[in-house]
């Protein structure tokens, strides 16, 4: 096969895929990062188990910066991969003793997928899930070890 | 400010872009990047953050729009975007040197239980 019939092969590849929302004819969108980790954050919130996002040391400094207001706790566990039209979520997250951690995940990558997906247009590739610690009842109230 | 077809610079095409973008529903503000200076559009004396305006051809003008916007539908929004700029650009009788808009959503605004 020569170099020229694949590039063409190539070409004729790209155009058959179904052409994204973000890019038309009139101009492209472009998401920017901090938008998808919004989103994801929220959608991650939304699920039923999920206590908190982010390690203890994110936390840890999450509240001090956000007094002082350096950061948002929306983007706290939450890193994103985004690319022309399609996105990755890497999550991190504490979850609620008692629940089931697969079924979590699973309505986690759910949620997020379809609020990803349906606010920014953006395809959602992978939902990375790292589940840090368990939240017991009366945690908040005395201190964390480590 | 009506703007002559044929004299209508870079910064008027920004300026009216930024204006009808500001005017569409969902949109909160325009985002100039770091320092206030990333994105913008520069001549005559006058600077208009949140816009940059390029050539895209020897005729037409790619206009490229920094936004911060609302939690919606951000493709539905974008195309709301490029109908009023081009809205606005036809009102002052320079739609036709406006070519691609491509719109950037720099950031989103929470409002309601998602803001807390």
């Amino acid at each position: 096969m020569s170099q020229a019939a694949t590039v063409e092969e190539r070409r004729q590849e790209r155009d058959r895929e179904p052409r994204s929302e973000l890019q038309t004819e009139r101009g492209t969108t472009r998401i920017a990062d901090v938008v998808v980790a919004k989103v994801a954050s929220i959608a991650t919130r939304e699920v039923s188990g999920v206590h908190d996002m982010g390690g203890s040391t994110s936390r840890a400094l999450g509240a001090v910066t956000e007094r002082v207001g350096m950061s948002d706790s929306r983007q706290r566990g939450v890193s994103v991969e985004v690319g022309e039209r399609e996105a990755v979520v890497d999550l991190v997250l504490i979850v609620e003793y008692g629940e089931s951690i697969p079924n979590v995940a699973r309505d986690v990558r759910e949620n997020v997928v379809r609020r990803v997906e349906g606010t920014t247009g953006l395809r959602v590739t992978e939902v990375n899930i790292e589940v840090v610690d368990l939240f017991f009842e009366g945690d908040d109230s005395r201190p964390r070890e480590g | 400010m009506a703007v002559a077809a044929g004299r209508a610079s870079r910064v008027d095409i920004g300026r009216t872009a930024v204006e009808a973008a500001l005017g569409t529903p969902g949109v909160i503000e325009v985002s100039a990047g770091a320092g206030e200076r990333m994105h913008a559009t520069a001549g005559e004396g006058e600077r208009v953050p949140g816009v940059v305006v390029l050539a895209e051809d020897e005729e037409r003008l790619l206009v490229g729009l920094h936004l911060v916007t609302s939690l919606e539908p951000l493709p539905a929004l974008s195309e709301r975007v490029r109908d009023s700029v081009l809205r606005a650009a036809a009102e002052r009788g320079f739609d036709g040197r406006i070519g691609r808009i491509d719109v950037v959503i720099e950031d989103i605004v929470l409002d309601g239980p998602e803001a807390s």
